[in-house]
């Protein structure tokens, strides 16, 4: 089960974050928070696609890299510019989140619903 | 079979590399604002600079002192006393100098005030045509304002100690007693003085607006005299150095 990996994924991560105090320059702390956010709507939509049987690991990783330095750049830009710019990733990524998630519940709804039709007709 | 396994790999992967991620902003930002604006980067960077430049003097003067010091060290390794007595020399002149304990001349300004002879309204006070001590105070903080380098007033020479109080109709400077015209000689920037006490909120204008009578003349060699009051000190004790 896909979900299984990525929690367990995540946990571990977390695990790695408590144990070693990586730090990064001050400067890129915000490019390092968009960079998450894009990682973020990259397992998510991968989470979906799985869900959906479409997904593909190349899809995925010129997906997630993609959006990264996009979301690089508008930041960068809007910071040249005196310009927020990063608030059209922020929206993008965060809306896509919950967008993904919205499918990824229905799909598993469904499953769940008619493994239960299932089980009642076997009865 | 093969493909799957490594796409989830990558997943597990990237999961692990968010949630280190994760762990470590929060470290760094604790919920603080984080973002910050192009604008207070300027902000921050001027006074970043405005620190270093005063950094920068203070090394500088270091530098100075540091470098009297050899020379001190130099001359005293010499032996040579007459160098050592004439840099003491000029030294104290200097000092002389900014305690108005030495005569100095340069350009300047004089200042004439003087009692008002126009016919009064019926029932004003007579207070108005007349110079007070509070009038030459403000004068000489004025032109202490211009940064002028030395004031005397009728020939006395202001020093930080000098005290201006009214007497009757006279002025007393420092116990001694003056009166009317006031001579209020200064050397410094004449061209700034007289545009700061001439302005049309200067005070020399409300001074001619009362009636007083007010007139700047430039003097391009002013002599202003030393103060023959000595000052000593009977409660101010030097604070001791810190010994190292």
């Amino acid at each position: 089960m896909i979900f299984v990996l990525i929690l367990a994924g995540l946990a571990i991560g977390l695990g790695i974050g408590f144990a070693f105090n990586i730090t990064f320059p001050t400067a890129y702390s915000f490019y390092i928070t968009m960079a998450l956010l894009a990682a973020m709507d990259s397992v998510a939509g991968a989470a979906r696609s799985h869900m959906e049987g479409k997904y593909d690991s190349l899809v995925f990783i010129t997906g997630f890299v993609c959006n990264a330095i996009l979301a690089g750049l508008l930041t960068l830009m809007g910071d040249k510019l005196g310009i927020p710019l990063y608030y059209a990733a922020i929206l993008v990524f965060g809306g896509r989140l919950f967008n993904n998630l919205a499918v990824i519940r229905r799909i598993a709804l469904d499953k769940f619903l008619e493994k239960r039709k299932q089980q009642s007709w076997e009865k | 079979m093969c493909r799957e396994k490594k796409a989830k790999a990558l997943l597990f992967v990237m999961c692990i590399v968010i949630g280190a991620l994760l762990v470590s902003q929060f470290r760094y930002s604790d919920g603080g604002k984080m973002y910050v604006s192009a604008g207070a980067i300027s902000e921050y960077e001027a006074l970043i600079a405005s620190e270093q430049e005063a950094t920068a003097n203070v090394k500088l003067q270091i530098e100075e002192a540091e470098q009297i010091l050899q020379s001190y060290e130099e001359n005293a390794k010499k032996k040579d006393n007459e160098i050592m007595a004439e840099k003491l020399r000029s030294e104290l002149s200097g000092y002389l100098t900014m305690s108005s304990a030495e005569t100095v001349h340069g350009p300047g300004v004089v200042i004439t005030v003087d009692d008002g002879d126009r016919e009064l309204i019926e029932g004003e006070d007579i207070n108005n045509l007349l110079v007070h001590d509070a009038d030459i105070l403000m004068i000489i903080n004025e032109l202490k304002k211009c940064k002028a380098e030395a004031i005397s007033v009728n020939g006395h020479r202001i020093t930080p100690y000098t005290s201006i109080v009214c007497s009757g109709y006279t002025v007393r400077m420092d116990g001694v007693t003056y009166a009317r015209p006031f001579e209020i000689a200064a050397i410094g920037d004449a061209k700034r003085i007289s545009t700061t006490l001439l302005s049309s909120e200067g005070y020399g204008t409300s001074l001619k607006q009362f009636g007083v009578r007010f007139s700047i003349e430039y003097a391009e060699d002013l002599t202003i005299a030393a103060s023959d009051s000595g000052k000593t000190f009977k409660y101010a004790r030097e604070e001791e150095a810190e010994t190292e």
